[in-house]
C-alpha cells in the first residue's frame, strides 16, 4: 500500500513545476496544483497501478472571496484496491472562470461537476452535458457564492405560474 | 352532527347543509403526497397505530382528481412550488388544503432563496399545523378542525 508520501512524491516527480504545495494531514496527502495540469495528474493517479484511484469521492468548490483566485475546486479521489485518498486542490480564478472536466476519466464526476457549474457558476471545459443539475434552468445566478444573498434575489417570491382567474 | 330525530325510526328531518356537509366531511380522500420528513408522521397517522381511517380521511389518493384534501406535508421549495399548484388545480371542488408543518406554515428555518415562505403564497390554506414535524397526534386534530370548518360551510350560497 503506497505511502501518502510516496504519493505526493510521484506527482512531484512527474509535474513537480504544475505543483504549488503539497501536506500531509491525517495520513492522507494534500496536493494543491496548477488547474492546467489537473487532467494529466488525474490520469496518472488514476493510470498508475501503485496508485489506482479509481473511485472519485468528490467533486466540490470553495469560494474565497476576494483573493485573487477567487475559487479552489476540489477532487477528493479514493482508491478502491489500496484504500488510500487523496485530495487534489486547484485555484481558479473569478473572471475567468473555468477548469478542465475530469468526467471523460471518472464518468462519475459527471454529475458532480454540473453541481460545481450549478452552484458556483464554474465552467468545465470538455464536459459532455454541462447543465444546471439541481436549480431550474431558467435561473440565472449562482447560489452558492460568497456574494449572492441568502435570501436571492426575488426568486422565491415570483410565483408567475399561478393561473390568473379569466385566463 | 345536526341531525335531529324526530318521527319513526327511519326518518330524520335536517338541512341540506348539514347532510351535504356530513357527507363531505365524512370522506375526505387526501391525496399520496409528502414532500419532507412531514411525509413520515403523515404515513404514521394513516398507519394502524393512529388510523386516520376513523374519521374518514384514510383513503390516500394517487391521483388529485380523485382527492378532496391536499396535505402539504414538508418544505416546500420554489422547483417543486409550480407542481404542487398544477396537484391543487387539477383537483375538483370542493377541495381543502391542510399545511403540515413549520416549513409549510412559513419556511421554518429555510429562509433561504430556494424555499417558499409558506404554501399560503401559492395555494389557499385552510388548516395550518404546527410542529417540525408535528406529531400523528397534531395531524388528527387538524383533520378534525377542517372537519368542524367544513360543517359550517353553506353548500349553496356563493
Amino acid at each position: 500500500m503506497a505511502q501518502p508520501s510516496e504519493i505526493i512524491n510521484k506527482v512531484v516527480a512527474a509535474f513537480g513545476q504544475h505543483v504549488v504545495a503539497h501536506k500531509v494531514f491525517a495520513d492522507e496527502p494534500y496536493i494543491s496544483i496548477r488547474k492546467e495540469a489537473l487532467r494529466d495528474i488525474c490520469r496518472l493517479l488514476k493510470d498508475d497501478p501503485s496508485m489506482d484511484f479509481d473511485y472519485p469521492c468528490e467533486v466540490t468548490a470553495v469560494d474565497y472571496m476576494g483573493e485573487a483566485e477567487r475559487f479552489e475546486v476540489i477532487h477528493v479521489l479514493w482508491s478502491v484496491r489500496q484504500r488510500r485518498r487523496v485530495i487534489l486542490k486547484s485555484r481558479v480564478a473569478g473572471d475567468a472562470c473555468e477548469i478542465d472536466t475530469v468526467s471523460d476519466i471518472w464518468r462519475g464526476t459527471s454529475f458532480m461537476e454540473r453541481e460545481v457549474f450549478d452552484l458556483y457558476g464554474i465552467r468545465f471545459n470538455g464536459h459532455a452535458d454541462l447543465r444546471r443539475i439541481m436549480m431550474t434552468d431558467d435561473f440565472e445566478d449562482w447560489p452558492l457564492r460568497k456574494d449572492f444573498p441568502i435570501e436571492g434575489k426575488g426568486w422565491r417570491e415570483n410565483y408567475d405560474f399561478i393561473p390568473v382567474v379569466g385566463d | 352532527m345536526g341531525l335531529t330525530r324526530e318521527f319513526d325510526s327511519g326518518v330524520m328531518t335536517t338541512t341540506v347543509d348539514a347532510a351535504v356537509n356530513w357527507a363531505r366531511k365524512s370522506a375526505l380522500w387526501p391525496m399520496t403526497f409528502g414532500l419532507a420528513c412531514c411525509a413520515i408522521e403523515m404515513i404514521a397517522t394513516v398507519a394502524a397505530r393512529y388510523d386516520v381511517d376513523r374519521f374518514g380521511a384514510g383513503v390516500f389518493r394517487g391521483s388529485p382528481r380523485q382527492s378532496d384534501l391536499m396535505i402539504v406535508a414538508g418544505t416546500l421549495t420554489r422547483k417543486m412550488a409550480p407542481v404542487v399548484r398544477r396537484i391543487y388545480d387539477q383537483m375538483p371542488e370542493p377541495r381543502y388544503v391542510i399545511a403540515m408543518g413549520s416549513c409549510a406554515t412559513s419556511g421554518n428555518v429555510y429562509n433561504t432563496y430556494s424555499v417558499v415562505q409558506g404554501v399560503d403564497q401559492i395555494v389557499p390554506v385552510d388548516v395550518y399545523i404546527a410542529g417540525c414535524p408535528p406529531r400523528p397526534e397534531a395531524l388528527i386534530d387538524g383533520i378534525l378542525m377542517l372537519q368542524k370548518k367544513i360543517m359550517e360551510q353553506k353548500v349553496f350560497a356563493r
